[in-house]
């Protein structure tokens, strides 16, 4: 029965632990200054390059907001973007994250991401937000404690 | 020659406001900087603009960020919150001593967030008004 215990754990310890999701944290300090001063600095490796194009191409419209940047830093995190995105890289994430995606309709924002709404759209999700007050679905680390370190638990 | 006049003129402004404003402290970067929208055309600042600047419902920017407090705090002294959920240090600066203190900052976050709030850009009057509002609590 103890065995069975220990192998049960040993299973579930092992399951959440393929189920997380990692990517290389960013420490690059224009990008952290550029972008993290008003939400958390999101991985490249979660949209493809023309996702990318589109959203930091137009900064003066972000979300709602004025983000505009003078005009090397704005080029500085489109490169920066476009050279760790989800299709030119081959990481297990980027992979994932790219998992139909249709090229020809690029997702406009992480949210709308496929990998995102597969992994966010059961009830149980739903409930956590409301629960949880999170601010929006970009707040990744009001659930994913460990997001900036670019770990992404299922909890 | 009436170039030199103003240009005189202007610096005995910014250096009596200055002196006025930080007596008998020397001016430091906050002063510099407030120098500078002076120089651009402002009078002295009003404080109780600023203070009006900080709750007025402008909504004539973008529809998410009707007015200064949609991500400042409710009063200058408080946290806010950006709409993604990061914590943005209180305006005052007698809570966060950084504030007003560097140029650039300054320069970038009047030009993004009066076009999100206003849908212009700030006078450099508003601004005067805004800094000597926050610096006076």
């Amino acid at each position: 029965m103890k065995k069975a215990l220990i192998i049960a754990a040993t299973l579930i310890i092992a399951s959440s632990a393929a189920r997380a999701e990692s990517f290389t944290p960013i420490k690059d300090q224009k990008i952290t200054a550029a972008c993290g001063e008003c939400h958390m600095t999101f991985f490249p490796q979660m949209l493809p390059q023309a996702s990318w194009k589109k959203i930091i191409g137009d900064l003066s419209n972000h979300f709602g907001e004025d983000a505009s940047l003078d005009a090397d830093t704005q080029a500085y995190v489109l490169n920066y973007h476009l050279g760790d995105s989800a299709d030119v890289k081959s990481t297990r994430a980027a992979k994932k994250w790219m998992d139909k995606v249709d090229l020809t309709n690029p997702p406009e924002r992480i949210v709308t991401a496929p990998r995102f709404v597969k992994k966010h759209s059961d009830k149980e999700f739903t409930r956590m937000w409301d629960r949880k007050k999170v601010k929006s679905k970009a707040d990744c680390v009001t659930c994913h404690k460990d997001a900036q370190r670019g770990i992404f638990e299922d909890d | 020659m009436k170039s030199i006049k103003m240009l005189v003129c202007t610096f005995a402004l910014a250096a009596a406001f200055g002196a006025a404003l930080a007596s008998p402290a020397s001016a430091g970067p906050r002063e510099d900087i407030i120098a500078g929208f002076m120089a651009e055309g402002a009078g002295p600042g009003n404080a109780a603009n600023g203070a009006a600047m900080y709750t007025k419902n402008y909504a004539s920017g973008k529809p998410d960020t009707p007015k200064c407090t949609t991500c400042h705090g409710a009063t200058p002294q408080q946290s806010g919150q950006t709409r993604t959920g990061k914590a943005i240090d209180p305006m005052a600066v007698s809570r966060a001593p950084a504030r007003f203190t560097d140029k650039k900052k300054v320069d970038k976050w009047f030009r993004r967030n009066c076009k999100s709030v206003i849908g212009r850009e700030c006078t450099a009057q508003e601004k005067v008004d805004w800094i000597v509002y926050l610096s006076s609590l």
